[in-house]
Parts: structure tokens; sequence; C-alpha cells
């Protein structure tokens, strides 16, 4: 994934897009402009692609807890390899949406045990988490509530698929995993 | 005593607020996803401040949102329980409206669960 320093043509890109049926794809860095751009290009993608309003709104949701958890946590860098991305594909009735970003090995394990803990709560559980945890919840100085990683599991319905790749000793790559079903 | 006015403008990412005082109505409608939550909301909270020392009864809270991220849904929490606060300490009759499209679970669930935290009469209405 991250051997990114590839000879690929535009015309090869564009065969592995469409191989892979995806619909967006977007690499740099995130502010909440492009948040805004990247959400009003895919709900219009997904319009004239007639998916039903439901499972709109739940990409949408997804979409927009994914882009906003890159924007407050992204690392600066003036590495093109370790710049975030975000991709949105369909095969047949399942949407993955895809977020990659860099993060300091000394936060994997937080990362992780927080997942870990959400995927192994069923829906109900998930609600009753969800609640706790609004109610205890602060905004952070970067603007976030802490609720990202649930909400997403909830509106969902699936597991948070995830890896960390290592780059080095301080740094990681971050890759969250998102499935819908289309119902 | 001239009441505080609230009339923001709704955007892509931030809701529409405005209290209409003929109606005593507050509404949020829109999308609630602006990057700064807490500086985005606090003319909200100054006013309901304004408000809280001068209710004039009865009130109405309509709630009428699209879409709101994690980060609003805490804020709009801290709205619901202030709003609480008002009915018990004096009496004040205040109804909040949860709007939500009938083909949006997720919307009438967040209302369901914000209607049983807060005690204060509590009407989810669907569109």
């Amino acid at each position: 994934m991250l051997q990114t320093k590839t000879s690929l043509n535009i015309y090869e890109i564009f065969a592995i897009m469409a191989d892979n049926n995806i619909l967006l794809i977007y690499q740099g860095m995130f502010d909440q402009d492009m948040v805004k751009s990247v959400l009003t290009m895919t709900e219009k993608k997904l319009k004239q692609d007639n998916v039903m309003e439901p499972t709109r709104r739940k990409l949408f949701n997804i979409m927009m807890e994914g882009l906003q958890n890159i924007c407050k946590h992204q690392l600066r860098t003036a590495d093109e390899v370790a710049n975030p991305f975000f991709i949105i594909g369909r095969k047949d009735q399942v949407f993955n949406i895809v977020t990659g970003n860099m993060i300091e090995n000394s936060k994997i394990s937080i990362v992780k045990d927080k997942i870990d803990h959400i995927n192994s709560l069923n829906q109900e559980e998930l609600k009753e988490y969800y609640k706790t945890a609004r109610l205890n919840s602060v905004i952070s100085n970067v603007g976030g509530a802490g609720l990202g990683f649930i909400d997403m599991a909830r509106k969902s319905g699936n597991k948070l698929d995830y890896k960390f790749y290592e780059l080095n000793d301080h740094y990681s790559y971050f890759i969250l995993n998102n499935t819908i079903n289309n119902n | 005593m001239q009441m505080l006015i609230l009339d923001i403008c709704g955007t892509e990412d931030t809701p529409e607020i405005k209290y209409n005082p003929a109606g005593n109505c507050f509404t949020l409608s829109g999308r609630s996803l602006p990057e700064d939550v807490t500086e985005f909301y606090k003319p909200v909270f100054e006013w309901l401040e304004e408000f809280s020392s001068n209710v004039s009864n009865p009130a109405t809270f309509q709630f009428k949102l699209e879409y709101f991220n994690t980060a609003s849904s805490k804020i709009i929490l801290d709205i619901l329980m202030k709003l609480e606060e008002l009915c018990s300490e004096n009496n004040n009759k205040i109804t909040i409206e949860w709007y939500y499209n009938e083909s949006d679970d997720d919307m009438l669930e967040a209302g369901e669960e914000y209607k049983e935290l807060v005690e204060v009469p509590f009407n989810l209405i669907s569109y």
C-alpha cells in the first residue's frame, strides 16, 4: 500500500479505479473546505448512481466522521507518501469508506483498544456505550467529542476494520475501513 | 428588556439558528458539522443565558436537522440540558419538537435517545 514509487500511468490508475469500483479517491492534506467538497461530490455521485436515500444518509454520516477525524488528527509532514487519504468504493451492494492517516506509534494502543472495544459490542450495547460516552464527553481542543468511531459502527451496523502499518520508529500509517451495506 | 436577537444563516456545514419572538420559537435546522463546534455554538449559549433570565411562556424549541456530527451531538445535548434546567427551575413551559424525515431511522433514534435523557416535554414529529 505504501509502495507509491510506481510507474503507473493515468490510464492504469483509471483502470484500477474502475476494476475496484472506486467512486472517489483523494490524497493530500485535509481541511474543512476539503471535507465539504468531498461530501458534496460524493453526495452528487451517489444520487447519479440512484443510491437510495437511507443508504446515502449513512454514507454521508460515516464519511463526515471519517473526514473530520483526519482533519483533527492528521500530522503535518513534508513526506507526500504519508499524506492522509480517503476512498469511497462500491462492489455490488456493499460500499467501503476507507481513510488513512499517519499516527504516532505511542498512540496506537489507545486507538486500537478503543476500536477493539467497539467491535466487541453488539448494536444494543453500542447504543448504551454511545449514550454514556456522550454524557461524559468533553469537546477536545481540536473540537472532537471522542464519539466518531462509536457513531460509525452504529450507523454502518458493521465492525470497524483497521490496520496499522509501521513507517519507522516514531510513526505508523492507520487505515480504517468502514463497510456499509446498501439496503 | 430587549431580547438578544438570534439569527444565524445556514451554510452547507452549519445550521440555520433563529429565534422568533412573535411565536416564542427557537429553531435549529439544516446541517451541523462545523469545524469548531464550541466556537460556532457560542452565540447560542449566550442567547440561552439571556433567554433564561427573561423567559416568556410558553416557548417552543424546534430541531429540524438533516445531518449532525458527533461533536454537534454533544452540543445539542448541552442545549437540551440547559432547557431541562429552565423547566425545573421556574416551572417554565418549554416544549421540544424533534423533526425527522420519515425514512430517517437514525434521526428518529437520535431524537428518542435525547428524549430519554432530558425531562422536558418532547415531541418526535415526522415529515
